[in-house]
């Protein structure tokens, strides 16, 4: 056991290293993607200032709390994105050209290799620009968080990463399913920075929808709900029970499709 | 006129290659809706507007500016230097059709699938807002606001045109195409109206094509423009037209001297 998870923490090591390298051959595409992300960090900061102009309170959220609902819906999206996403979302292509059947005859296991051995450098360049982007919003607030609300936060941070690797497995066992599955990832993305704004703005309905059936509120808002204090002990155990329910779901469906998958390419 | 028979052929392919992945083709028109339904929302919950912009006047700007942006976030930049980077491109070169107009034909396929199912999106998000659907057709100044449209659609093309270029030069172009697009979508006054931004940002930007693609034309739509406003977005856009247009000539001229390809 003990020795298995040393030889997937080489592997991941060695694929990290290999995509470091890769992307070292390209500083101009390295550069164009870190700016984009830093230009799309920047518009919402931007945008979220812009919208306090006449008022104080949007919803029951002073300027200081959306911000910090835009930093950890941010800071979310590029600690999931960093480790997930890049890979899950690389399938479609292995898929549509067969070479996912190299994964499969490899000795390892290949949702290992599609989860996380595609590490997005460029969102961990991004890291700094997401931190103090927390910081700041943090700074507008007007109160101090308690060290418990500190504390929680970073717990529900984890769990709302583990949920939104359940929903994005959900999404990748599709591609086995129908080849062509680009805008459903970019559906998945809208939802997500939609969900940056507070839950209060949209209908009940819309909201249970996306608390319950489709966890995006639990993903991206419940961090920082809890660093507000507006988290409930209820919402608290639905983010857990969100993140085992999604990451079963996801893995059920992976499994199932990759039982159905046939080569491409023999 | 028999010479655009191939032009319309390539117009014919991408409209039907649009719709062959139906799934995908749904999931594309659900998820242009999506982040104009929250903005409305967000736009809803302030009554007090954002700065001379009353909480109507941002939702009637949502909904317009969803259906413009439908015509100018259409991108063939990726098409282009796939073309150029496999070889591809020899097989137009050799043939008696000009390369980019007939990625222009294509594209004004997938602007018309887009335009038609923006309607509905529209309507979609229309549903979820609270201003009466009368108000949002009545427009002030029809023909000056199909004359920007018209006039956002050539720009943006150009600008494709320009990132799908890149690739005569390096391999490495999917980043900068990336910052491009995402440029144009944050820029363009796609989500908010520009001068709602702080004053060193509309500086910034005036210094740049994107005000010319999504706001002016949304605002003339909307009456909130002038005839002198007009006359001045005009003159913006016939600058950039000619700027871009004398690029891409130059580009293309220079990238096809330099361009090679192996093994064809």
């Amino acid at each position: 056991m003990v020795g298995n998870i040393r030889r997937y923490i080489k592997i991941w090591q060695l694929a990290a290293r290999m995509q470091a390298l890769r992307l070292l051959t390209k500083p101009t595409g390295m550069f164009g993607y870190a700016a984009g992300k830093l230009l799309r960090m920047a518009f919402f900061l931007v945008f979220g200032l812009a919208l306090y102009q006449n008022t104080a309170e949007i919803a029951g959220f002073s300027r200081g709390e959306l911000l910090v609902c835009y930093a950890f819906m941010n800071a979310v999206d590029v600690f999931s994105q960093m480790f997930f996403l890049r890979g899950l979302n690389s399938l479609q292509r292995l898929v549509q050209k067969g070479d996912f059947d190299t994964l499969l005859v490899r000795p390892m296991n290949s949702l290992f290799w599609v989860s996380v051995c595609q590490f997005d450098w460029i969102d961990f360049i991004t890291i700094p620009g997401a931190i103090y982007y927390v910081w700041y919003a943090a700074q507008q607030l007007e109160f101090d968080p308690t060290g418990f609300q500190i504390l929680l936060t970073c717990a529900i941070f984890l769990i709302s990463c583990a949920t939104a690797y359940g929903v994005m497995l959900m999404i990748t066992a599709v591609t086995f399913y129908s080849e062509e599955t680009e805008n459903l990832w970019w559906t998945y993305r809208d939802f997500v920075f939609s969900a940056r704004n507070p839950a209060p703005i949209f209908p009940k309905s819309v909201q249970w929808t996306f608390t319950y059936l489709i966890p995006i509120f639990a993903i991206i808002s419940f961090p920082a709900y809890a660093l507000l204090g507006r988290l409930s002990v209820g919402l608290v155990v639905w983010a857990c029970v969100a993140a085992v329910l999604t990451v079963t779901i996801g893995l059920l469906l992976w499994r199932r499709g990759v039982a159905k998958y046939s080569s491409a390419s023999s | 006129m028999h010479g655009l028979k191939k032009y319309y052929l390539g117009f014919r392919l991408a409209f039907i290659n649009e719709l062959i992945h139906r799934m995908n083709f749904l999931f594309g028109i659900l998820r242009r809706v999506i982040f104009s339904i929250t903005l409305v929302y967000v736009f809803e919950h302030i009554p007090q507007g954002i700065g001379v912009f009353s909480s109507e006047q941002l939702v009637a700007y949502t909904l317009v500016s969803y259906v413009i942006s439908s015509l100018i976030h259409v991108y063939c930049m990726g098409g282009i230097s796939e073309d150029i980077v496999s070889g591809d491109l020899t097989n137009y070169l050799v043939k008696p059709i000009r390369f980019l107009p007939y990625w222009a034909a294509r594209m004004m396929a997938t602007r018309i699938i887009l335009v038609v199912t923006s309607i509905v999106g529209f309507l979609c998000v229309w549903l979820v807002s609270s201003i009466p659907l009368s108000s949002l057709f009545i427009v002030a100044h029809p023909f000056q606001t199909l004359v920007l449209c018209l006039g956002a659609i050539v720009i943006v093309q150009l600008i494709d045109f320009l990132g799908g270029m890149l690739a005569f030069w390096t391999t490495d172009e999917h980043g900068l195409q990336w910052l491009l697009m995402t440029a144009i979508l944050f820029l363009s006054g796609a989500l908010i109206p520009i001068t709602v931004l702080p004053q060193s940002v509309q500086t910034a930007l005036s210094f740049t094509p994107f005000p010319s693609l999504v706001y002016a034309p949304t605002q003339m739509y909307l009456g909130n423009f002038d005839d002198a406003a007009f006359a001045h977005a005009l003159v913006i856009q016939l600058a950039w037209i000619f700027a871009c247009t004398i690029i891409v000539v130059i580009a293309w001229k220079r990238g096809t001297r330099s361009y090679e390809a192996y093994g064809r």
